[in-house]
């Protein structure tokens, strides 16, 4: 199929644009999602009580325990006593209205509130939400994965009649120019399924909620709880009052009723509602096994004489559900296991370095006009954040490392460290002049800063690939994940040095060849990219 | 094991796919016809074989979900560094069906 020439240049137009004006905070976006992938394993890795061995005993007495030591019974309670570490609790401070979390070390006694934020951050850093801004972000990311669709469709369209050619070319041979055009498309075209499942599913997850809002009154007569009932497949909390203090059943109990009703049901964490009272009621939570994909479920039942008030299990899901299951499934990548994981991680970094090359292109196809405040400003963020973020995040996992955990306003440090070196990053890509060696700096300096972090892990966790004691498969996992990373990231340096030098050679002669045009068009994209400015699309 | 033998043989399904084209071919070689049909009914038989390795331990939904996503991954980096290093792409491609024999045999049914 051909397009005529006039809807070849709209959606020319559109791809490049779109992909211009979302490409780097999607860039952000798919890298930190990448990492996101492994979140289970980080968030095991970063906190020394999530490693500890788990105490004997019922997890109503823990429980119990945990709830004595707080200031004031909540209403609401979260309580997660884990297979392996510190049990967790959470709720919501009746002052404040913010939700606290808690770790319950069950050696000491003591809560611990949570310290350790670096796997949150990069969590909220995927979806652009943090505490200090809001919601606004969030929706915005929910915009941009339908941007991210736009540029995919009219990236389809506008390759159409050449797609399968484009499928297995790539001319490393050829100019840079080529070669970033040709990793362009090869990226974009294999990586298609990933992306369309990403753009899709990532949008519907963040903008779903607020259509929510829109058929609550026409379609729901305004019955919120209701309409949350069959989006979500779990009504809302009970507002019925605590009632009297009454002898109820135990968390070991409910969970053992709960396994009856569902037994694919692997309850991990209870959601307690006036715990200890006749009116009390808890969601026993957990994965379901044997589902594809792999997601949660949970069955609410009563406190004092455990009556099933709702089911949320495949078995008993309504279509919404079901359609919900499945685009978190995939979004999450809840199947699979860890090899899946790993094939998505590839693939995340693939689409990183689709966008990165399409701004590339973007600037080689505008070498004409590369004085433009708008082009040097391109040029310069695209360096500035594509290899900010990797400096920004080693900085933040070395920090991690290096502050110690009894610091007060270690995760806002942590945070603060991030934004920072990510910030004057960005701002000295846009300040320099020449920027072509900032690529291999920027790489290898991240490569750097994180290359010490596994060694100052074992500072501590014993559990690491460099501790002394047994070794807990995560934490060792993580810590050979680093290792590798920072390895390949000095690798990559001093492969892209090594083509920064060679490019800087073979320039003179071309520059002459130009009429002695010199090089500020070669400073705004990655080295040697406008060494044949051919008519390569 | 036996998801490394699927994801193995979806590696060899690009491989076979990609290479069953004679300009692929080192410019001494003149493939037949007949080698090239081979090489893509090869491909279709381990992407096939991929599917029914993984569905052993994960069921059928997610086996092909998984092969999508081996072989879009396979696609892109045997595109990509094929030009670069073809001694080591196709020397892991003709080390294939022994590996996948193997952890098929090694990995739980």
């Amino acid at each position: 199929m051909k397009l005529s020439a006039h809807a070849f240049t709209r959606f020319w137009d559109v791809h490049a644009w779109a992909g211009v004006i979302g490409g780097l905070v999607l860039y952000v976006m798919f890298l930190t999602g990448a990492i996101t992938l492994f979140h289970d394993e980080l968030e095991v890795w970063q906190e020394p009580l999530a490693q500890q061995a788990p105490l004997p005993g019922t997890h109503q007495a823990l429980f119990e325990r945990a709830l004595a030591k707080l200031p004031a019974r909540p209403e609401s309670v979260w309580f997660y006593p884990k297979a392996t570490g510190a049990a967790q609790l959470g709720y919501e401070d009746p002052k404040t209205g913010s939700w606290q979390k808690l770790w319950f070390d069950g050696h000491t006694g003591e809560l611990i509130p949570e310290r350790e934020r670096l796997t949150a951050f990069l969590y909220n850093l995927h979806f652009l939400w943090h505490e200090v801004t809001g919601d606004w972000l969030y929706r915005a990311s929910g915009f941009l994965a339908v941007a991210l669709l736009l540029a995919i469709v009219t990236g389809v369209l506008i390759h159409l009649k050449d797609i399968v050619r484009q499928f297995h070319q790539f001319r490393p041979d050829k100019s840079r120019r080529v070669l970033w055009s040709d990793m362009h498309k090869v990226l974009g075209v294999m990586g298609l399924p990933f992306q369309l499942l990403y753009a899709y599913t990532g949008a519907l997850i963040v903008l779903a909620p607020l259509l929510l809002g829109a058929f609550v009154g026409p379609v729901f007569g305004g019955d919120e709880k209701r309409a949350e009932a069959v989006f979500w497949g779990m009504p809302g909390e009970s507002t019925e009052k605590a009632g009297a203090p009454a002898a109820v059943l135990s968390l070991d109990e409910l969970a053992a009723r709960a396994r009856a009703v569902e037994p694919r049901l692997a309850p991990e964490s209870y959601r307690v509602l006036y715990p200890g009272r006749a009116n009390g009621g808890v969601d026993v939570q957990g994965p379901l096994h044997g589902t594809t994909p792999e997601s949660d479920g949970a069955v609410r039942m009563r406190l004092i004489d455990g009556k099933v008030l709702h089911v949320d299990s495949p078995a008993a899901e309504t279509a919404m559900g079901a359609t919900w299951r499945w685009v978190r499934g995939l979004h999450y990548a809840e199947f699979g296991g860890l090899p899946l994981r790993f094939l998505f991680f590839v693939l995340a970094l693939a689409t990183a370095a689709t966008i990165l090359t399409g701004n590339s292109v973007w600037l080689a196809r505008r070498e004409s006009r590369r004085e433009s405040p708008g082009n040097l400003l391109l040029a310069g963020l695209t360096v500035g954040v594509g290899a900010g973020t990797l400096v920004a995040t080693a900085a933040l996992f070395l920090t991690s490392r290096l502050l110690p955990f009894d610091l007060r306003d270690r995760g806002s440090t942590e945070d603060f460290v991030f934004v920072s070196v990510f910030v004057f990053c960005a701002a000295w890509a846009c300040m320099v002049e020449d920027r072509r060696a900032l690529w291999w700096q920027g790489v290898g300096l991240a490569g750097v800063l994180l290359l010490p972090v596994p060694v100052l892990a074992a500072r501590w966790s014993e559990a690491g690939l460099f501790g002394a004691g047994p070794r807990i498969p995560a934490v060792a996992g993580v810590d050979v994940a680093l290792l590798v990373t920072a390895l390949s990231l000095c690798g990559i340096a001093v492969a892209l040095r090594r083509g920064a030098k060679q490019s800087d050679k073979a320039r003179p002669a071309k520059a002459a060849e130009a009429n002695g045009e010199t090089g500020r068009a070669v400073a705004l994209a990655p080295a040697g990219t406008f060494e044949s400015p051919g008519t390569q699309r | 094991m036996t998801e490394i033998a699927a994801l193995l043989s979806l590696y060899l399904a690009f491989a076979l796919a990609h290479g069953a084209d004679p300009r692929r071919f080192p410019a001494r070689w003149k493939p037949t016809r007949g080698l090239l049909f081979a090489m893509r009914v090869a491909a279709a038989g381990a992407t096939v074989a991929g599917v029914v390795l993984w569905a052993r331990t994960g069921g059928i939904v997610e086996a092909l979900l998984v092969a999508l996503t081996a072989l879009t991954v396979a696609a892109t980096s045997f595109v990509l560094l094929a030009p670069l290093s073809p001694r080591a792409l196709w020397s892991v491609v003709l080390a294939c069906p022994l590996l996948i024999a193997a952890l098929a045999l090694v990995g739980k049914p």
